[in-house]
This record gives structure tokens, sequence and C-alpha cells, in this order.
């Protein structure tokens, strides 16, 4: 019993022994390949990381824009202005009730004194309601709506529903700038989804063509592999490997090309945002976030190779 | 073993059949010659046998595989039992002669430790065992004969094809090829091989297939039965 339980042991071990040094041959022969035609190589992993540089930088760029707006909504409120006829006590029981509501993240009274206080700092007219004698400002809510209430239709919905509320004179939403950074990232997003796909497609293109010069240069060798008995496998895993070698090193070598880029651009664009009295910053981008790029990039080289094996290996045979 | 049965072949673009009707049967570990005038359909033959082309009608079976059946998964195991040479060696220039002679070996996953001996043993037969690590380039046209001899049957095929082995060479060096082919037989593999030189083949006293115009015109393998 113990003696088959070691034998089959044994032989897992040696079969995966088999796969690797399989694995370990097509990994050299893909090596030697390279290191015949570094140049060439270089060339066509040079020309990839070019092409994706531009939509790494993009979608990047994306990211910061979508993270500033992430904040902006967190930091959206809407006013609502109780009746004059609502006392400060009144409305705190409206706004803990509201606060109890899915859709309402937060609120914040503002009692009438505080109302005056903040209308005397920022006009500098406090005199004017001392002179009033009765203190005419109404008690005010400031209302954050549940995150998940990005959509402004939905902040709308929520407005209607308080308004209908006794006690509610009048609400200002201030919508208009939620809807113009929701817009613009909307945009940024799908141009930058379309450029990335277009920039995929030509990066396939790219490592296609080259595998298919490989092919074309090493026709002989495939054809005599074919008359002695090379499996399609046999002949194919090199070019995989390849492909995936020019995505890896031109994925990697995009990633800094695009984490370089945004350094640069991080100043001068700071400097706009801040005419636009925006605190919109480039975030500095940590290198392994851009690890799912670079993964895009090996599975776009694959890709390249495998249209060109699929398409070009059968019509080597030996004559 | 290698069996033709009322075996023709048609090429695409061509006007008359390249073979027609074609059959013959050599018993395993046999040797002869395939001869007849240039156009014949000699190659064409041979390019049957390790199913580089598919006969238009008839069977062809070798190793007790009819090549119709052949399917790509089973092509390439096929294609290992069978060693082939050619006139113009197909030798690649961008490796050694020992990686040449290797490369049967590494298409089935030999790991090199393994295949090393196999071809010292090889080279050694084709007696070019100090060429090993030359470039076939650096070679004589006799050597890169030998050389692609060694890698034909390193993997101990059962049956070799020759398509005009010598037909690049003098007579010295091609009697010394033939030695090979015959030693190669005498540890019983199957050897055909096609060529020009009735000479030789008179002088290799072997059975014999004449082919002329695409028809079996003698076939020194039933004559040698009956
Ligand atoms: N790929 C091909 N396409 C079309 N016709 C071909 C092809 N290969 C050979 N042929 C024709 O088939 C016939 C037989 O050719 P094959 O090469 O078998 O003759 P062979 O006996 O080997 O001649 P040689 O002694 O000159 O090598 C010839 O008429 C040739 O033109
Ligand atoms: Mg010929």
């Amino acid at each position: 019993m113990n003696a088959e339980v070691q034998a089959r042991a044994q032989a897992h071990a040696r079969s995966l022994l088999a796969v690797l040094g399989t694995a370990q041959r097509h990994g050299q022969t893909a090596l030697r390949r390279v290191r015949e035609r570094a140049g060439l190589y270089a060339l066509a992993t040079g020309c990839t990381a070019l092409a994706l540089t531009l939509p790494m930088v993009l979608l990047l760029i994306v990211q910061s824009v979508g993270d500033q707006v992430d904040d902006w909504r967190e930091s959206y409120y809407f006013t609502v202005y109780l009746d004059p006829a609502v006392d400060d006590a009144e409305g705190e029981a409206l706004a803990a009730g509201w606060r109890d509501t899915g859709d309402v993240r937060n609120t914040t009274l503002i009692t009438r004194a505080q109302a005056a206080a903040d209308f005397a700092a920022a006009t500098g007219a406090g005199d004017l309601i001392a002179a009033l004698g009765e203190n005419p400002l109404p008690v005010v809510i400031q209302v954050w709506p549940a995150l998940a209430q990005s959509d402004t239709d939905e902040v709308l919905a929520l407005v209607a529903r308080l308004r209908d509320s006794d006690g509610v004179d009048e609400i200002d939403t201030d919508l208009v700038w939620l809807e113009r950074a929701n817009a613009v990232h909307a945009t940024l997003q799908r141009a930058s989804w379309l450029v990335a796909a277009l920039l995929a497609v030509i990066a396939v293109a790219l490592v296609g063509s080259h595998i298919r010069q490989q092919l074309a240069a090493l026709s002989d060798e495939i054809a005599l592999s074919k008359l002695i008995g090379a499996t399609d496998s046999t002949l194919r895993a090199p070019f995989w490997i390849g492909g995936a070698l020019i995505g890896l090193f031109a994925g990697l070598l995009a990633a800094v090309l695009a984490v370089v880029t945004l350094g640069v651009l991080a100043d001068p664009v700071a400097a706009i945002a801040a005419s636009y009295q925006s605190n919109f910053e480039l975030r500095p981008t940590a290198f392994w976030a851009l690890v799912p790029y670079v993964l895009a990039s090996v599975v776009i080289g694959v890709i390249g190779a495998g249209v060109a094996i699929e398409t070009r290996l059968r019509r080597i045979q030996p004559a | 073993m290698i069996q033709c049965e009322h075996v023709s072949v048609r090429y695409a673009r061509a006007g008359a059949n390249a073979l027609g009707n074609v059959s013959f049967h050599m018993p395993s570990g046999s040797m002869g010659f395939l001869t007849g005038a240039s156009g014949a359909g000699k190659s064409t033959l041979l390019k049957l046998l390790n199913a580089v082309v598919q006969p238009s009608g008839g069977r062809v079976t070798v190793n007790d595989t009819d090549t119709a059946s052949l399917t790509r998964k089973s092509l390439p195991g096929f294609r290992q039992r069978i060693g082939s040479v050619y006139q113009d060696n197909t030798l690649l220039t961008d490796r050694s002669v020992h990686a040449n002679v290797a490369l049967p070996l590494d298409i089935i996953g030999m790991p090199a430790h393994e295949s090393a001996g196999r071809v010292r043993a090889a080279l050694k037969k084709v007696g070019l065992l100090d060429a090993a690590s030359f470039n076939p380039s650096e070679l004589s046209g006799g050597e890169q004969q030998r050389v692609a001899i060694a890698r034909a049957v390193v993997n101990r095929p059962d049956v070799v094809i020759a398509d005009e082995p010598t037909g690049n060479l003098d007579r010295e060096l091609s009697r010394e090829i033939m030695r090979l082919f015959w030693e190669l037989n005498q540890s019983g593999v199957t050897v055909l091989i096609a060529t020009h030189d009735d000479e030789m083949v008179e002088q290799m006293e072997m059975p014999v297939i004449v082919l002329d115009a695409g028809n079996l015109v003698y076939d020194g393998f039933a004559e040698a039965e009956a």
C-alpha cells in the first residue's frame, strides 16, 4: 500500500519534472531566438511600448479625474431653508429624522444665531440684523446625500421629497457643477477606453507582424522540423513565449514612460487647476498600480503571436 | 515495412499523373533502390512515404500505418519513425553539426544530457565525431551528407528514405555513403534510396524498383520473392 502511494507520488513528480523540462526547453529556444535577433526584438518591443504608453497615460489621468470627482461627490451637499416659523429645536428634530433615512448620509443644522453670525462675518453687516431687533434668518439644514446617489436624478428625487416635508421653505441644490464633473469624467473615460482599444489593436498588429517576420525567417527550420516529426505545440510554444516577452518588456517600458510622463505633467496641471481655484492634481502613480496594464500588455503580446502563428505556421510545410 | 497498392499521384497544377497505379511491397529490414529517368516520379514516391504528399488514389502503408489515416495529431509521431535524407542536405547553418544531429531528439523533448551520447554515437558511425562543434558550412559536400545521415538515424527510425543522397558526390564518396546505408540496413532498418546512379545500383546487388513516366516498370522485390 505504502509502496503504491510512493510509486504514484514518484510518477507525479516525474510528470511534473517533464512538464517543467518542456517549458524550460521552449523558453530556451525562445531566448536563443531573441538573442539571435536582439535588434529586431528591441525594435518591436520599443514600438509596442510607445503604442501602449499613450493609453496608459490617458487611463491614469482618468483615474486621477475620477478620484477628484469622487472627492467632490463626497463633499456635495444641498442647503434646505426652513420656514421662518420653525425654531432651532424643531429644525434639529427634522434634521435628525432625515438622517435616519437611507438616502441621506449626514445633516448639519445651522441655527438662526449661527446663520446671523455667518452673515455678519461674510458681509460685515452684522449691525443690520441687530438693527432689525429680531433675527430674520431661517434655520438651515445642510444635507449630504448618500454616496450611492451620485446621479443627479436621484439627488433631485431626494430634494423633491424633502421639499414636501412640513417646515421646508426652499432648497438650494446647486447641482450644475456636479453634473459637469460627472459629464467630464464620463467623456474622458469613454474616450480613453476607445484610444486604449485602438492602440491595443495596433500593438497586437505590431507584435503579430514581428512574429510573422520571425516565422518567415525560420521557415526552413520549421519545414525541416515538421519533416522530422515536430509537433505543432513544440513549434508554436517558442513563438508564444516570444510574443509574451515582447508584451512583457513593452508593458514595463510603457509603464515607466507613463509614470515619467505623469511626473512631468503634474506641476503644470496643478498650476492650471490652481488658477481655476481647484485643488485637482495628477496623483503620483505607484509603479505596482500599473501591474494590471503590464499584464494586459503580456496578453496583447500573446494574442499578437497567436494571430501570426495561426495564420502562418500551417502554411509552412516540407516540400 | 513499405507498401504501395495501386497508388497514383496527380499534382494540382500538372497535366498528367506524376504516379499511376504503382504497387510494390518492401518487407521490414530490407534495402533497395528506386531508379528511373528524371521526372519519372522517384521523389514523388518518397514523399508519399513520409506523408509530405498524399496519394490521389490507392493506399500507402508505412510501418503498418495507412498514410491517409494520419491526422494532425498522429502525423508527427509517424514521421519520427522515418529518417529522411535529401540530395541538397537540409542542414541548418545557424548551429553546430552536433546541434543539427540533435534536432530529431530535441523535438521529441529529450534532454540535452541524454541526447548528447546518442548524437556522438551517430556522428562516430559516420566518422565525423571530430567535426561535432563545426558549423555545417565548414564541411565538404560529402561530410555534410554524412551529417544529414547521422541526423536521419539518431532517433533510431524503422525506415530511412534517401532522395539522391550521392547526387553531388564523386564515386569514392558515393561508395562511402552507400556503405553507411548498408550498415544501417544490417542493424535492421528498412532503407529505400532513389538514385540516378545505375552503376552503383548494379554494384550493390540489391532489389531495384524502376519507374518510367510515373509507372512502375520493374519490381525487384516481387522478382526476389518469386
Ligand atoms: N509540386 C509539384 N507540382 C506539380 N508537379 C510536380 C510537383 N513535383 C513534381 N511534379 C511533377 O511530377 C513529375 C515527377 O516528379 P518527381 O520530382 O517525382 O520526379 P523525379 O523522378 O524525382 O525526377 P528527378 O530525377 O529529376 O528528381 C514531374 O513531371 C514533375 O514535373
Ligand atoms: Mg527527384
